[in-house]
């Protein structure tokens, strides 16, 4: 079972962190598969994923423990978090909320 | 668009091949998403470890299996990948970055900074990374095969640079 230490470097994700970001968000609501994803994402940013990156930061949050495939018989299954994955996306939206925060606030002053 | 799909590694390819198979078959194919793609593929190529950890997940291998396999993951850099392989694919590329960058040193000195010599720096920098990159998934061919496609990858970055310094 990974510790916390290993949970936070997992997420170094480099160019991948903000589409990572995006596919934690995406399966917050429900499991998807892939296509799904990238359409969620889209209604959401108004920008689309390509299959490169969509499936660079799937492998990655795979890899790092943050999500996994519904188990089922099904060889296409959809993805969903975990619960190290929504621990985590918990942790990185508190922390994008306080920023925003900080930056409105100093926007409004300015 | 599934031509695409074969710049990947057989190890991502056999986990994520057929669900990006089908993604990609409802998408119509644009220079950006072929872009995209060799950039995953590069991606890919570049951390191959990736898909050997979620395809040995995925498989759901027995205890005994997952030992050897995490053994394998920490010692080689590629599925498959014994740990001389691995010490011998780290002293190609780090062995031929060095001359490539003595060379371009060298050749500075000597002639001055020509279009050549710049096409040379830039090369040494990142061009046996990148050809590794692309050797990892030529690992069943023979080692001539191996050495040619390497030194065909350096000289065709090389011109391509010279190209770029020279026209654009």
């Amino acid at each position: 079972m990974r510790s916390r230490d290993q949970e936070e470097t997992a997420t170094d994700f480099g160019r991948f962190s903000e589409p990572a970001l995006l596919v934690l968000v995406s399966l917050a609501g429900e499991p998807k598969h892939g296509y799904a994803m990238i359409e969620d994402i889209a209604a959401m940013t108004g920008s689309r994923l390509g299959a490169g990156t969509l499936y660079g930061a799937i492998a990655r949050l795979e890899a790092g423990g943050l999500i996994e495939p519904v188990p089922g018989g099904e060889r296409r299954r959809p993805y969903r978090l975990t619960a190290a994955g929504a621990r985590q996306l918990k942790a990185r939206l508190a922390s994008l909320e306080r920023v925003a925060r900080i930056g409105q606030t100093r926007l409004a002053g300015a | 668009m599934s031509f695409l799909l074969r710049l990947y590694p057989k190890a991502w390819r056999e986990r994520y091949g057929e669900e990006v198979a089908e993604l990609l078959a409802r998408e119509r194919l644009t220079p950006r998403l072929a872009l995209d793609l060799l950039t995953g593929a590069l991606d890919a190529q570049l951390h191959p470890q990736l898909a050997a950890r979620t395809a040995h997940k995925a498989t759901g291998a027995s205890g005994g299996a997952t030992v050897i396999g995490g053994f394998s993951f920490r010692c080689a850099s590629a599925p498959g990948m014994t740990r001389r392989e691995a010490l011998n694919s780290a002293l190609l590329v780090a062995g031929s970055a060095l001359v490539l960058a003595l060379g371009w040193v060298w050749l500075k000195r000597t002639y001055g900074p020509t279009p050549w010599v710049d096409a040379l720096g830039q090369v040494a920098l990142f061009g046996p990374t990148l050809a590794y990159a692309v050797l990892l998934g030529a690992k069943n061919r023979t080692s001539t095969a191996r050495a040619l496609l390497f030194a065909g990858l350096l000289v065709l970055l090389l011109l391509i640079n010279y190209a770029a310094a020279r026209w654009l």
